[in-house]
């Protein structure tokens, strides 16, 4: 199954769901204007013919839905102008049957020069199918000549005919200059001619487009084409009676045939039109759905509904495994069509993602299967990219976390060795200098400055990243830090060791909650408890002061949200006035 | 006395041997990670060792595993542990693991050469000596604070002094009181603070020390 289809545009999306209500009274309302409008055109057949009028009726109303419908799509809008038009032009090329005093002005001649434009309308339309464009030039040009030939044709033989013998009025208003029944009769059998050829080119088109499209454009195109088909071979026939002077009943059987299998035409266009619509519409229901699916399972019960396959199983295909894994966690090395119907799930760039095995009841839906896979396939492509995403800012946060430890190592095992040493040499000094000297004073306050700077020091390195946490983890870490507060503190943490980064997290998270809870609320009492759960650690931080703190842009709660987020998690802050702060953070661990 | 130095700066190594030589302290050897100095104390084990916490290979807790490893081999042998940590954790856990001869000493402590020599000898004498910063720290934050409070000014002291590892005869001595008064507020202590009576003085350090950290509930 090829997968690099054109994705729903917006648009289609959009007037899937919203506008079925607008849609469906626009089809009324045009359905009553054309049938009107039909019952006017087709008058004189609702007592000579009225199987013949109903039948034309029909085929105006279902076209003028079909290209309503179709015209929904915005890209469309043209294709369906041209339908629209096409049931028009098939109306008025009826108009010759009406009595005499119908036929008044230029009703006659419009019927007449104009009666064909629906052949090259509906014609066209087939051909702009569904790739709302004329794809070649060739078809371009064979547009622009039947148009040409069709008008210019019937004004033609206007000029050399009597309005009677094409079937209107004697008294009706037309463009004689000298009429000549042989001639008028030969250029009539030549513009026929022209017709039939033309209709036989657009077959031929329509035939050729049909061996390129495949898939879903296939199956949509087949029933047009085959409809088509036999309105071009039944208006051969009729065209063919009508040359070699048929009687009349013939000729009128032969008009409700034509009929009949243009009505056809119309009927498998709606038809195919409607069922893209609705195979669309339960696709785009499901892209909504599953845009926000966060997991594979989740994507697999949404496929589950759509495509009304409960036993659907959605296998992701492992890369560093070389195996296939479904939601239950069962590996396999490949599923394959013994399951049911498998389906490759790619991404746009033609990655392997997974393989989606259906019932075999499905084969019958390819389009909707293609769809649905396309869906699926971004929303795993999306997952994977998030987790990828999620890693990499993982990793620049394990960088960050490696970089402070080196960075404290460097400032103790550095700048603070030397420090002591200076110290201890001092002492060594101080020991031979004599008391209250100058020479002792001296020392005295060389000590008082090495201590001071030993101390500075010593804040830096813990500021940037204690020890004790990397050496013994956060229980010691943490009471460490209780153990300088001028508060009650409450711990309930785990001896437990988590990766560097979490471990790193959770600590400056409790130093900042602990600072704000000294500085800003004048709280008595913090709390802070850590669980472990199976994939994340839950911290919890309560004060009893004043509440109202806010993670304002470029504040430490606020750094602490980034970094939490950066692993991954999630960071709440409850902080009423007057009523405590509650700080909760969840921090996936592996 | 006759000491071993196991640091793995050479600058901070050549200052300390500058300094215990001022006093007479003999340095034997010197080693700059734990391996090196176990080799060198098999061969001739010296009265007591100075060990940095940060050694190599991992620069985290080498120190206060060569230090459990070395009171069990050599009962006998003080131990002083050097930090730049003021962490009470790794006070109260080399205190756990070591028993007893071992000090828990900041490195700053390094430029009052009588300190260092008192440290050295309490260890010697296989008693405890815990940083008074460490101490002095802990009672300065005033969590529990009610029971803080039933002390007198002078119980404090005393209980300052015992945290630090020293015996009633050192308390006395420190704060020129006689055994006998200094057992009597020993005694007080306990009993207001309702700590269980500890055996020996080295429990007694670990006892109060816990009790120092105790406003941290571990689960």
């Amino acid at each position: 199954m090829d997968l690099v289809v054109s994705l729903p545009k917006r648009s289609d999306v959009v007037h899937a769901g919203g506008s079925s209500h607008r849609l469906a009274l626009t089809v009324a309302v045009a359905s009553i204007f054309t049938a009107g409008m039909s019952v006017w055109s087709l008058w004189p057949f609702w007592s000579s013919n009225p199987v013949l009028g109903v039948i034309n009726l029909l085929v105006a109303v279902s076209l003028v839905i079909t290209g309503i419908v179709l015209g929904e799509v915005s890209y469309h809008r043209t294709t369906a102008l041209m339908i629209v038009s096409a049931a028009v032009f098939w109306l008025m090329s009826w108009w010759w049957a009406w009595p005499p005093e119908w036929q008044v002005g230029p009703l006659a001649l419009l019927s007449n020069v104009f009666g064909y434009m629906w052949f090259v309308f509906g014609g066209t339309a087939l051909l702009r199918y569904p790739n709302a464009v004329l794809s070649t030039r060739f078809e371009r040009v064979c547009f622009a000549a039947m148009a040409a030939w069709v008008c210019l044709g019937k004004v033609v033989i206007a000029l050399v005919s009597e309005p009677e013998w094409d079937d209107y009025s004697p008294w009706s208003w037309w463009p004689t200059v000298t009429p000549d029944r042989g001639l008028h009769d030969a250029l009539t059998a030549v513009f026929y001619v022209g017709v039939v050829t033309f209709a036989v080119l657009v077959l031929f088109l329509l035939l050729q487009k049909l061996r390129r499209t495949r898939g879903m454009d296939r199956l949509d195109s087949l029933p047009v084409i085959v409809a088509a088909s036999t309105v071009t071979v039944s208006g051969v026939i009729y065209r063919s009676a009508r040359l070699f002077d048929f009687s009349p009943q013939v000729i009128e059987g032969l008009r409700v045939t034509i009929g009949a299998s243009a009505l056809v035409t119309p009927l498998a266009f709606l038809m195919t039109v409607l069922r893209r619509r609705l195979a669309r519409s339960a696709v785009a229901d499901l892209v909504v759905r599953i845009a926000g699916a966060p997991t594979v399972a989740h994507v697999q019960r949404e496929l589950r509904c759509t495509l009304q396959d409960p036993s659907l199983t959605l296998w992701a295909w492992l890369p560093e495994q070389s195996l296939y894994a479904n939601v239950d966690g069962a590996l396999h090395p490949g599923p394959h069509d013994g399951y049911g119907w498998s389906v490759p799930i790619r991404t746009s760039g033609g990655a392997h993602l997974a393989v989606l095995v259906l019932d075999q009841s499905l084969r019958r839906h390819p389009a909707l299967v293609e769809s649905a896979v396309v869906a699926a396939g971004l929303a795993l492509e999306v997952q994977a990219q998030l987790a990828e995403v999620i890693a990499s800012r993982m990793r620049i946060t394990a960088a960050a976390v490696d970089e402070r430890r080196r960075l404290e190592r460097d400032l103790h095992d550095g700048v603070q060795q030397s420090l002591l040493a200076a110290s201890a040499s001092l002492g060594a000094a101080r020991v031979k200098a004599p008391e209250s000297s100058e020479v002792m004073a001296a020392i005295e306050q060389a000590r008082d400055d090495l201590r001071t700077a030993s101390a500075e020091l010593r804040q830096l390195a813990r500021g940037i990243h204690p020890a004790v946490l990397s050496q013994s983890g956060l229980l010691p870490a943490i009471e460490d830090v209780a153990e300088r507060l001028p508060l009650n503190v409450d711990l309930r943490i785990p001896a437990q060791r988590w990766n560097a980064e979490v471990e790193t997290t959770v600590y400056f998270l409790a130093c900042e909650a602990f600072t704000n809870a000294v500085r800003h609320s004048g709280a008595r009492r913090v709390s802070l408890s850590v669980d472990a759960g199976d994939a994340a650690v839950n911290v919890e931080i309560r004060d009893d002061g004043r509440g109202g703190a806010v993670p304002s842009k470029g504040s430490g709660l606020a750094g602490m949200r980034d970094r939490v987020h950066a692993l991954g998690g999630t960071l709440t802050i409850h902080s009423p006035a007057g009523g405590g702060t509650f700080i909760r953070a969840v921090v996936p661990c592996e | 006395m006759r000491i071993a130095l196991a640091d793995d700066s050479n600058l901070f190594r050549r200052g300390l041997r500058l300094l215990v030589a001022a006093v007479g302290v003999e340095v034997a050897f010197e080693a700059r990670d734990p391996s090196a100095l176990l080799t060198l104390v098999e061969a001739d084990p010296p009265d007591a060792v100075i060990v940095d916490i940060r050694m190599p290979p991992t620069f985290t807790d080498e120190g206060l595993v060569v230090a459990e490893t070395l009171t069990a081999r050599y009962p006998e042998m003080g131990v002083l542990v050097l930090s730049t940590y003021n962490e009470t954790a790794y006070a109260v856990r080399l205190l756990e693991g070591c028993g007893q001869g071992v000090g828990y000493l900041l490195k700053d402590r390094v430029d009052d050469v009588s300190a260092l020599v008192d440290a050295l000898e309490r260890v010697c004498a296989g008693r405890s000596a815990i940083d008074p910063d460490i101490v002095a720290r802990l009672i300065a934050q005033h969590r529990r604070v009610d029971e803080m409070a039933e002390l007198t000014a002078r119980e404090r002291d005393v209980l300052a002094h015992m945290a630090q590892g020293r015996s009633n005869a050192g308390i006395g001595l420190a704060l020129g009181l006689s055994a006998r008064t200094v057992e009597a507020y020993v005694a007080s202590v306990f009993q207001k603070l309702r700590l269980p009576a500890a055996g020996d003085d080295n429990r007694r350090v670990l006892a109060v020390l816990t009790w120092l950290r105790a406003t941290v509930q571990k689960i």
